[in-house]
């Protein structure tokens, strides 16, 4: 199985989702041109946080897809942002089609509302003891530990919920002892923390969109298989 | 000249560029921010300072390997600075120390230094003495490269002439206000008398101002053809001129642009013009008034100009890439757009050692934009690494 991705953020998601797929879908391996695919591949390309995702980006991804006819599936990964999962997927689902491309090959991948919210998911890295202040009141403003982080509002402070969600891991980060940043996010793609990220979704009815994406990476193992 | 490539070694600055071959029109430098893309166009300009014979404290250590072609030669010019014997003083990349003038800084000599023109060694110093053409020189000054100091020999003179025709377009250093300052008016009169036909004005190593000044007074059609493309960026400036102004300064009177906008009463004088329009001018004139052949290094190109100007300057520079060779830097989407991808030259950087590849993994076959596609490459996107 073949698969392209589609993603928008600027450094992070090129990080962590190859990261990700290595621990989840090992039989999985990156190629860096898109026509390099062969057999059980991805290709990753990331439209580095510059607008026009849907209308520009994803148009010549689907060229892109459509002209070596080696890819399986299109898997577009995007924040959510403000609006819903639903809305987000309703809109990459139109512009697809619009595209030529059946629905049957696209998988949509909503991070709500960002990629940080999931890294949010995992509780162990949530320091239980001594904290900064500036934690705390995020931990007070909304208990990411307890409560469901991709449903977290926005603090006051603070212009939107990607910025918010995006300082609140950092802060997190950094009471661990680890800097975040877009371009070096640590520990977020080790082994250990997708495994946690894995057992907070099995166990809860938390963290929605984080669980589409295991559920792509098992759909990936089946049809692989 | 067209520059073909460049090795350079700045031992005290810690940086070392290995070599890159540049393209006949366009060679666009990409590369993260701190790749070492400025450096590069710095070190030509430092190499057209050595083959002018000025000396620079910044100099100690430094070598070079050059190759351009002039006058249909291929040269190849090398060399290497002595270094400081105690190696802890630290170099002038950033200018002169406060409070210590670059004139009271000791230069170094140049070891070693040689000339080849089409293979055959012209020229050649070693241990403080130099060889012309199979036959040693009188002694000469030591801290001046031959480039200079023998530039009226046959063979070395078009070599120091195609070093001569490298123009550095700094936007930040740019004098733009200070046009008054170029020209005083008794200077201005000389030089009026003496330039009068468009080669003569190209020919002349002058600031691009003063070139356009000359044009408006003896070659009408090519200021007005420069005006007119300015007239397509900023479709509201009705005309522009020059005019001569009591300065009140020590030069009587002294030239200045001004430009007419349509529904503006008074006419804009130059210190009253935007920084994105005289910029604009700028480029412009600098297509049009430079000799066939200069090489323009210009440093992030998109600096200063707004988004309505950005495109067309951009197309404008690659239509004069027929007869001008470009080397520049850029950040900007649309410029690496517009450039075509076989002109990119990707810079990364490994500890102080700065390397520069073509843009191998484009095969121009995604339907991507290529910006997109350049930050989507593993070179580029892993720029910078560690020792």
């Amino acid at each position: 199985m073949n698969l392209y991705f589609l993603v928008e953020g600027k450094r992070t998601e090129k990080k962590v989702y190859p990261a990700w797929l290595g621990h989840l879908t090992p039989f999985l391996s990156e190629v860096k041109r898109f026509g390099e695919v062969d057999s059980n591949n991805y290709f990753i390309f990331s439209g580095e946080g510059y607008p026009s995702l849907l209308d520009i980006h994803l148009p010549n991804a689907i060229k892109d897809f459509k002209a070596t006819e080696k890819y399986d599936v299109l898997v577009v990964a995007l924040d959510v942002d403000e609006s819903t999962p639903e809305n987000r997927t309703n809109e990459v689902v139109c512009k697809a089609i619009e595209s030529g491309l059946p629905k049957e090959q696209l998988r949509i991948i909503p991070q709500n509302c960002c990629i940080e919210s999931w890294f949010l998911g995992n509780p162990r890295v949530i320091s239980a003891g001594t904290q900064s202040q500036r934690l705390a009141e995020f931990l007070n403003h909304y208990n990411v530990r307890s409560d469901d982080p991709e449903l977290m509002p926005v603090m006051s402070g603070f212009n939107t919920k990607s910025q918010f969600h995006y300082e609140y891991f950092k802060e997190v980060a950094k009471n661990k002892n680890f800097n975040y940043s877009k371009y070096k996010p640590g520990h977020v793609v080790d082994a250990t923390y997708i495994k946690e990220l894995k057992q907070r979704v099995a166990k809860s009815d938390q963290m929605d969109t984080l669980g589409g994406f295991f559920s792509l990476c098992e759909e990936i193992e089946n049809r692989s298989v | 000249m067209q520059l073909l490539s460049l090795k350079f070694n700045d031992p005290q600055a810690g940086w070392q560029l290995e070599e890159v071959e540049f393209f006949k029109d366009i060679t666009l430098l990409v590369g993260l921010s701190g790749v070492g893309k400025t450096r590069i166009l710095d070190s030509i300009g430092q190499l057209q300072q050595i083959a002018q014979g000025k000396s620079d404290s910044g100099n100690w250590g430094r070598s070079w390997e050059i190759c351009f072609k002039e006058s249909g030669d291929e040269y190849h010019w090398s060399g290497e600075f002595e270094s400081r014997s105690n190696g802890n003083v630290q170099g002038s990349y950033f200018g002169p120390l406060p409070g210590y003038a670059e004139e009271k800084r000791p230069k170094p000599k140049i070891l070693s230094e040689v000339l080849m023109k089409n293979e055959i060694e012209i020229a050649r110093r070693t241990e403080g003495e130099i060889i012309l053409s199979d036959t040693p020189t009188p002694k000469l000054p030591q801290k001046e490269s031959i480039l200079h100091i023998l530039r009226e020999e046959e063979h070395i003179a078009d070599a120091s002439r195609g070093m001569e025709a490298i123009l550095y377009v700094n936007h930040s250093n740019e004098p733009l206000t200070s046009l008054r300052y170029l020209f005083p008016l008794h200077d201005w009169e000389a030089i009026r008398e003496k330039l009068k036909t468009l080669d003569l004005i190209r020919q002349e190593d002058i600031p691009t101002i003063l070139k356009l000044a000359l044009a408006y007074e003896h070659c009408p059609d090519v200021f007005s053809g420069i005006i007119s493309q300015f007239k397509e960026a900023f479709p509201y400036v009705e005309e522009a001129e020059f005019e001569f102004v009591d300065d009140g300064g020590p030069f009587d009177k002294a030239g200045r642009i001004v430009l007419r906008e349509v529904g503006v009463a008074k006419p804009i004088p130059e210190e009253s013009i935007s920084s994105g329009m005289l910029r604009t001018l700028m480029h412009l004139s600098r297509m049009e008034l430079w000799p066939d052949g200069t090489v323009v290094l210009i440093d992030e190109f998109e600096n200063s100009f707004g988004i309505n100007c950005i495109n067309f300057v951009t197309q404008n520079l690659v239509a004069h890439s027929n007869r001008l060779q470009f080397i520049l830097t850029s950040h900007h989407p649309y410029i690496i757009n517009n450039v075509d991808m076989k002109n990119w030259k990707i810079v990364s950087r490994k500890g102080s050692t700065v390397s520069v590849q073509g843009s191998s993994l484009l095969d121009g076959a995604s339907s991507h934009e290529t910006f997109l596609q350049l930050l989507n490459l593993p070179e580029y996107a892993e720029g910078i690494a560690v020792e």
